[in-house]
């Protein structure tokens, strides 16, 4: 089973690579994969059950393969202590702004929706 | 000595960073505190130990192969949870998609905007473009942007830190109350960690949160390239 879940993953990360090497697309083969592999399960072509138990493992444990990576940054220890603060201001500055504007429009276009729902009559709550 | 140790087998690295993990995990289980994300505490753990030991990072990376390659695996997968939730994206698509597509773009773009105006480091703006993305999807577009991958992952960890502990006190200044909002804000901003934090709110920002990361990743790499364009 778990073989059959692998080989699934697979060969949505291999047709991932197969598009991005024919298409030249400047977006990531995984991210490619990762798009059929949804496709895939919305179609119905392959099933949740076909795929869960290994998704969820990696999920689970994702932050394990990006342990070596965050580790490279020893690398570039002096490129960060000369621009440390060129790196904090704009990387918080952005998240506030980030979050402020994502909140907002969500609750912007919630609102919207709402207000149109009362205007055809069906009622202005959001029942879960 | 323990140079040539550590060297010489060829299992330490990964038995490093899988003990670290472990090591890191079990700090966080027990103070369930968010600045103690595992990745922070095993990555401090092994760099301090590295640079004790006068190891260059090359032989630490190269024994930890096995899970280097199968690191592309990890964005496959987000498509698991994306489905799970499908339900919830169903019943508020246009506000969910709007405010993750407008929270993307002004992250990238306030990125550009105040890092050219203060002077930061070319390659250092380039690496922080993908930083509101899952590091999955984030330290692959660094490489196509010419980013430095590296960089890319310790930024994304960073802003999963912030966003995670600042984003909950930024939603409550700014009065933004409905579940569904919190939950896009965290999730598109902070991914994983962001996540993790609205789940502590309820069920309903935590399923958000959870789509939020993965729509807003895929953005974030149709998108990225574009921002490229201004350097």
């Amino acid at each position: 089973m778990i073989l059959k879940q692998l080989f699934l993953i697979l060969s949505a990360l291999f047709l991932g690579y197969a598009l991005s090497l024919t298409v030249h697309l400047p977006i990531p083969a995984n991210v490619i994969g990762f798009a059929l592999l949804f496709a895939a399960i919305c179609v119905g072509i392959v099933k949740l059950c076909h795929v869960d138990k290994v998704s969820d493992f990696i999920i689970k444990y994702l932050a394990v393969f990006f342990i070596t990576p965050t580790v490279g940054i020893m690398q570039y220890f002096d490129l960060i202590g000369e621009q440390f603060i060129h790196i904090v201001v704009p990387l918080l500055a952005s998240i506030l702004i980030g979050f402020f504007v994502a909140a907002k429009v969500t609750e912007l276009f919630i609102r919207l929706g709402e207000r149109n729902r009362i205007k055809k009559g069906l009622g202005g709550s959001d029942a879960e | 000595m323990l140079n040539e140790f550590f060297q010489a087998n060829p299992i330490s690295g990964m038995l490093m960073t899988i003990g670290c993990y472990w090591i890191g995990q079990i700090i966080y289980d027990r103070t369930q505190w968010t600045v103690l994300q595992p990745i922070l505490t095993s990555s401090t753990m092994i760099i301090l130990f590295l640079m004790y030991a006068k190891i260059p990072y090359d032989v630490y990376y190269q024994q930890n192969t096995v899970l280097n390659y199968i690191l592309p695996l990890t964005a496959v997968v987000l498509a698991v949870p994306l489905y799970r939730n499908l339900n919830v994206l169903k019943k508020h698509l246009l506000p969910i998609l709007a405010g993750i597509l407008a929270g993307t773009i002004a992250t990238m773009a306030a990125i550009v905007v105040i890092g050219k105006l203060i002077g930061t480091d070319d390659s250092i703006l380039i690496s922080m473009i993908p930083k509101s993305a899952t590091n999955p999807i984030a330290i692959e577009v660094a490489g196509i942007i010419g980013g430095i991958p590296s960089l890319t992952v310790s930024l994304v960890v960073a802003t999963g830190i912030f966003g995670g502990v600042l984003g909950p006190e930024v939603l409550k200044l700014i009065r933004i109350k409905h579940e569904v909002a919190r939950g896009i804000a965290l999730g598109s901003m902070s991914h994983a960690v962001g996540t993790a934090r609205a789940f502590k709110e309820g069920e309903i920002e935590g399923s958000m949160s959870s789509l939020a990361m993965a729509i807003a990743g895929t953005l974030t790499a149709i998108l990225s390239p574009v921002f490229v364009l201004f350097f």
